[in-house]
């Protein structure tokens, strides 16, 4: 007990000072040269990780955000525009993920279905005899369609900016979907997370990865060195 | 009593880190994922797809492929498939991207200062060109269709189109042509292939002409193509970024260039019997004079007449700064250039620069002068006359006299406030076309929609043609040929000599300037075409389709123009004969007011005559020589500075007859010390942004130190006046690099012509100064701590030849452009806060006649022994498996450790989370992550773009080609001069390695042992061996036996001094 009251003894006063510090630095920083800043515009700076954006804009709630990594798993599921259900597309009806995602093999984006290439299908399949949920979400679509509108996704596997990732080395090296995005095939209705996306999750793959030995014979080893440089994700 | 110990500690941290993770937000904001509606054909997103158009950023319209991603364009690049810069791209050209995204941008179309729709401005310029007595056209060059176009509307208004450069220098040229020659036109100069390169002020590695010169001026340089290295020579009253490259400079007393080029005619054709058609024009020529009158050595004079008459050379006229009797300096150039037999030759006529559209200096002061009077309309194309012309026009003033209709994206001195606006989008967003040369059509495509609510110029002006019911009652393709200017009466024009004296066999492209009407009327459309688009593919088809005699169809070539940017033919060299049958006549020019010193103008390499000031790269970037960024400046001897006791704080005083100016100064040891020379280019009071901001840093228009005078050819008179400089209170605007010279240290090296070949390995003929090695360390191997790193795929290096870099800077441009580079603006700057990753260092080791700048463009070393890897604390910086020093951003915690330890002052921390505004968001690179505060970063040897061309090449299971690593780097490819080449030195055929193991190959500080992956190339002197012994052959691999051989005998060549090695 005495230790713990030593501890906290201890720790107050860096506490207030690292406080004092942060909410000085945060606050001094104004140029005075309000011209200088608008032509050469400069970001804010902490000394420390800011204040919580949540007291400093109550607009912020959970309802517009979510949590930066780690799978979520699916009560993590992301309100979409659109209900879109992976299980009926590439489970049920057995549609190739790279027939919407058509970049994956090419880009590093894999590139999000444009709503034509929905139309491809949805002009001719019809509404007709379809559950509520599924006529609201084909009537959206159209709309979006008609309109000439991009149907505004939210994004479920968001990477922060400084990680570098690129779907085409990883399609072209043989590793699955699956393995990143779940078996969407059968568990998605609406997709949400299962990878992590940390970076420890990500250089589990990057070490033992069978593609690895599979792809490069000999060559192997190199290329697991060559994989676990940090350059490969952050350039 | 308690201490404090390891676990308490550790429950002490425990509950900072937490109360810490508490004030942290695990959360981010939700982001959108935009798909396309419908997928446009060639985008795939995140793959960049290039566009052939052209650079409209100077008159000369080089070819430019354009990078677009998503939509949007976000670099700009050389068209390796036009003749004119053979896919290199110069630093005003890279800047060019920035008008695009220009947070000053009209958001539309304005009548005097409100905004308004397109049918509401297009009525308002309608109503205001109805009811002028005479409407009048002022703008920049245009040629082509576009200048078709316009010259067509003006031509049916009953007015003709006025194009003007202010910087071109080309009415002077073209005046001495005419009088020389009988030539209308100016000639195409050749410079691979001169063995002497001799300049009277043409800044030709600068501002002065086009990109060919100076490729051409670097491979005349190279001993590995021709196996000679040329001998440049500038006669030129200051150093400029040509004269800078100089092996020899003679400063001449400004204004004394003309008779001293006559003179150095005349001795050159004593010296070579020669008797040709010049002779007569000769017979004027006083030498001595001449010689007495420009203050030079006449041994110097005489030794560079004797470089003119053993070898092949090229000599170029005076630039932008000359003086009254510019056209007899150009005359008198035209004539040594008869003499040492290179008309027809270096010097022809065969594919000539179009400059017949363009207007003299004259001619713009006249229309100046007839604004309120006869001219009531004012239709105003990019030009800024308010700047650019002298104070005593008045320009402003007659401006706001008149209606002035701008096709004007940004604000500027010229827009008055009742102003109709009718922006026409940038380049990158219009069509047009361009016809800087003949045979050489380049095609502006659309790359990218308008950010803005605009319209292409070609589009606004058939529309205002259309509803003006303008017909086109003449070929609309035939420019009207301003006459520049009635020859000078006191050098007659042999009638005997017409324009015929081109060489009638001369293959002339018949679309490139004034093509025969009866080809052109059937098929060009008039005011009746649907659009620009059609008006420009009718010009095209007719003109320059029916010339090329292409098969297939028209269709088919105006794609494969689409695809390569244009149509180029080659030209032949075409000579021509002298007409000019009487002496020459030169008068020493009289300069006006008072005051102990002559005034020298000229451009700024990057802002040139103002165009550019509201691009933050162009004023960014450090001028070469002096380095100052953001601000006018003026150039002093020292000795000046001295006498007038200027300390780096003061700022000076320029006053002449016409006015005064204050701004900063420089200390240029290669400036005469009767001559004050101040750069053009800032100082504007109702520009961007960007331009106001470098007004506001010490940028002043020294526009308004000269008085409204031109010279009989209608140029304007540059060097016209005396001058006085005072000292004046500060502060002075610090240049970016401080050292002059190098103060002995070990990084930068010239070699002598003398010592070429004599060596073997790296390094074996540079006199290197480092420390010595004892001889047993090496021997034991004991010079390397560690194991030299592993690379067993690639190691990717750089080699820079120093003897091409002419120190232009678009390397700089092309960094900030590839890699997001911060512009931190004049007040960061001042505290030395530049984030540019390349630092072109200026060394000035030599003066007088022999200037000796060495230009040093320096980057991240990528060294294999780094010193900054071991200093990191969190390992955020460490040497990658490809040879790359890698900074990992997000793990840099900002200890700048890393930077006291580079002994190359290669890294930058980023004080502030530098931002842009808004509207540049677009233009930055998606490759490339933006650096917040506390963040140290550097050269990435541009990763990638190596990792672009790594992705590509294991797509084949392959390795990066040699070809595709060669100019990989953003630097590498903008290189106008390809000094810059890059590859992987594992590969023992790269051109790379070769270089890397060339005899003047050296590493920056040698010493140090750091083994860095770039390896400069030392610039090649004519002077003589500098060598203190005879090579030391050790080189660069494994232990370095400098200690061995650093007392070896002094049995090194001492040539001749300046001995000719051809």
């Amino acid at each position: 007990m005495a230790q713990w009251k030593r501890a906290v003894l201890f720790a107050a006063p860096i506490l207030v000072a690292a406080a004092s510090i942060a909410v000085v630095a945060g606050s001094s920083h104004a140029d005075p040269n309000t011209a200088t800043e608008e032509v050469f515009p400069i970001g804010e700076k902490f000394l420390l990780p800011p204040p919580s954006p949540l007291l400093a804009d109550p607009s912020r709630t959970w309802d517009n955000e979510r949590v930066a990594y780690g799978a979520v798993g699916s009560e993590g599921v992301l309100e979409q525009p659109i209900a879109y259900s992976h299980k009926l597309h590439a489970g049920k009806l057995q549609i190739q993920c790279e027939y919407c995602h058509f970049n994956a093999r090419r880009s590093r984006h894999a590139g999000v279905p444009t709503s034509s290439t929905c139309m491809n299908c949805h002009k001719y399949v019809p509404k007709d005899g379809r559950s509520p949920e599924a006529i609201a979400a084909l009537t959206t679509l159209q709309e979006y369609h008609d309109k000439g509108e991009p149907i505004p996704w939210v994004k479920v596997h968001d990477e922060p900016d400084f990680v570098y990732f690129t779907h085409k080395r990883h399609v072209k090296g043989g590793v699955t979907c699956q393995e990143c995005h779940g078996q969407v095939q059968d568990d998605m209705t609406v997709a949400y997370r299962t990878g992590e996306l940390t970076m420890g999750w990500c250089l589990n793959c990057h070490e033992n990865h069978p593609k690895v030995d599979e792809n490069y014979g000999a060559q192997a080893e190199l290329r697991r060195a060559e994989l676990k440089d940090c350059w490969t994700c952050h350039q | 009593m308690t201490i404090l110990n390891r676990r308490d500690f550790m429950k002490v941290a425990g509950v900072t880190a937490a109360a810490g993770a508490v004030a942290c937000d695990p959360r981010v904001p939700l982001e959108k994922v935009l798909p396309y509606v419908v997928q446009p054909e060639q985008i795939v997103p995140g793959v960049p797809t290039w566009f052939a158009t052209q650079c409209n950023e100077c008159s000369a319209h080089c070819g430019v492929e354009a990078k677009n991603r998503e939509g949007r364009i976000i670099k700009l690049e050389g068209n390796r498939n036009h003749p004119g810069n053979n896919g290199r791209l110069c630093s005003m050209g890279l800047a060019g991207l920035q008008a695009t995204y220009s947070p000053d941008r009209f958001a539309g179309p304005m009548v005097a200062g409100a905004a308004k729709t397109w049918e509401e401005a297009q009525a308002a310029a309608v109503g205001a060109i109805k009811g002028a007595k005479k409407v009048a056209w002022l703008g920049n060059s245009r040629t082509g269709a576009t200048g078709a176009l316009i010259s067509a509307f003006m031509k049916a208004l009953g007015s003709e189109a006025t194009f003007f450069e202010p910087m071109s220098g080309a009415t002077s040229l073209r005046a001495a042509c005419r009088q020389v020659f009988g030539v209308d036109g100016v000639p195409t100069y050749e410079l691979r292939g001169a063995h002497t390169v001799l300049s009277f002020g043409a800044e030709f590695l600068s501002t002065w002409g086009g990109m060919d010169l100076r490729q051409g001026w670097a491979d005349s340089r190279d001993p590995a193509i021709g196996g000679f290295v040329s001998r440049t020579v500038c006669v030129e009253p200051r150093i400029g970024n040509t004269s800078a490259v100089a092996d020899l400079h003679l400063q001449a007393v400004p204004g004394s260039e003309a008779a001293l080029a006559l003179a150095m005619a005349k001795m050159l054709a004593d010296k070579k019997g020669y008797s040709g058609a010049a002779s007569a024009a000769l017979a004027g020529a006083d030498v001595e004079g001449a010689i007495k009158a420009a203050g030079v050595s006449a041994e110097r004079v005489a030794e560079v007449v004797g470089f003119l008459a053993a070898a092949p050379s090229v000599v170029l006229p005076g630039g932008v700064h000359t003086a009254a009797n510019a056209t007899a300096l150009a005359a008198a150039t035209l004539l040594l250039n008869e003499v040492a037999g290179n008309i027809g030759g270096s010097v022809h006529f065969g594919q000539q620069p179009n400059v017949k559209g363009l207007a003299s200096y004259q001619q713009v002061a006249e229309l100046i002068g007839q604004l309120g009077s006869t001219v009531d309309v004012l239709l105003l194309d990019g030009s800024d006359p308010a700047y650019f012309m002298p104070g005593d026009l008045k320009a402003a003033e007659a401006l706001a006299k008149v209606t002035v209709i701008a096709f004007a994206n940004e604000p500027s001195d010229s827009l008055p406030a009742n102003a109709i606006v009718l922006p026409p989008g940038t380049t990158l967003e219009s069509w047009g076309d361009g016809n800087a040369r003949q045979g050489w059509h380049t095609l502006q495509q659309a790359t990218m929609m308008p950010l803005k609510d605009t319209q292409q110029l070609g589009d606004t002006v058939l529309s205002l043609g259309k509803a003006l019911g303008l017909k086109t009652e003449a070929p609309p393709a035939a420019v009207p040929v301003p006459e520049a200017a009635a020859a000078d009466p006191a050098a007659p024009v042999t009638p005997a000599a017409p324009a015929a004296a081109v060489d009638p066999a001369a293959p002339v492209d018949p679309a490139a300037v004034a093509p025969p009407p009866a080809v052109v009327a059937p098929t060009v459309l008039g005011f009746e075409a649907e659009n620009f688009l059609a008006y420009l593919k009718s010009w095209w088809k007719s003109e320059v389709w029916a010339a090329a005699g292409m098969p297939g169809t028209f269709d088919d070539f105006w794609v494969a123009c689409l695809q390569r940017g244009g149509h180029f033919t080659p030209g032949n060299a075409v000579g021509a004969s002298v007409a000019l049958a009487g002496p020459l006549a030169i008068s020493a020019p009289a300069m006006g007011g008072a005051g102990d010193m002559t005034l020298v103008v000229f451009p700024h390499p990057y802002v040139y005559d103002g165009r550019h000031a509201n691009k933050p790269w162009a004023q960014e970037v450090p001028e070469p020589l002096s380095s100052f960024t953001w601000s006018t400046w003026a150039e002093v001897h020292p000795k000046t500075a001295e006498r007038l006791g200027l300390t780096k704080e003061d700022k000076v005083t320029v006053t002449t007859e016409a006015g005064s100016i204050t701004v900063g100064w420089f200390g240029s040891p290669g400036i005469r010390e009767d001559v004050v020379a101040v750069v053009l280019g800032n100082g504007q009071e109702n520009a961007g942004r960007y331009a106001r901001s470098a007004t506001q840093a010490g940028g002043a228009n020294a526009n308004r130190l000269l008085l409204n005078k031109a010279d009989d050819g209608g140029a304007q008179v540059f060097v016209q006046a005396k001058a006085s400089v005072s000292k004046a209170a500060g502060p002075n605007l610090h240049p970016y690099l401080g050292n002059i010279d190098t103060d002995g240290r070990g990084v930068n090296f010239t070699v002598s012509i003398n010592d070429l070949g004599k060596g073997s390995g790296p390094a074996s003929i540079v006199p290197e100064h480092h420390v010595p090695i004892d001889p047993r360390v090496v021997k034991a191997g004991l010079t390397d701590m560690y194991p030299e790193p592993e690379h067993p795929t690639y190691r990717f290096a750089m080699a820079v030849d120093l003897n091409r870099c002419t120190g232009c800077g678009a390397c700089e441009t092309a960094c900030f452009s590839e890699n997001n580079l911060a512009v931190v603006g004049p007040e960061q700057l001042r505290r030395g806060r530049h984030m540019g990753w390349i630092r072109l260092s200026r060394y000035w080791e030599g003066e007088g006649e022999q200037p000796d700048i060495r230009f040093q463009p320096v980057i991240c070393q990528h060294c294999s022994h780094a010193p900054c890897e071991g200093v990191c604390p969190v390992l955020a910086t460490y040497h990658n498996l490809d040879g790359l020093n890698a900074m990992v951003y997000n793990r840099c915690v900002g200890t700048r450790y890393c930077g006291n330890n580079c002994p190359y002052t290669a890294r930058r921390f980023n004080y502030h989370s530098f931002r842009w505004p808004e509207s540049f968001h677009l233009m930055l690179n998606p490759d490339v992550l933006t650096r917040e505060v506390g963040v140290m970063e550097k050269c990435t040897f541009c990763v990638q773009r190596l990792r672009f061309a790594k992705d590509q090449a294991r797509d084949n299971k392959e390795i990066a080609s040699e070809k595709t690593l060669l100019k990989i780097t953003a630097c590498a490819q903008a290189c106008p001069t390809d000094a810059i080449t890059f590859g992987n030195k594992n590969d023992k055929d790269s051109t790379l390695y070769k270089m890397f193991q060339d005899e003047r190959a050296y590493t920056m500080l040698f010493e140090l042992n750091t083994k860095p992956g770039v390896r400069y190339l030392a610039r090649i002197n004519h002077v003589e061996s500098a060598l203190h012994h005879g090579g030391h052959g050790g080189g660069h691999g494994g232990g370095h036996s400098a200690g061995g051989d650093h007392d070896g005998g002094h049995g090194g060549d001492h040539a001749a001094p300046s001995g000719d090695h051809h």
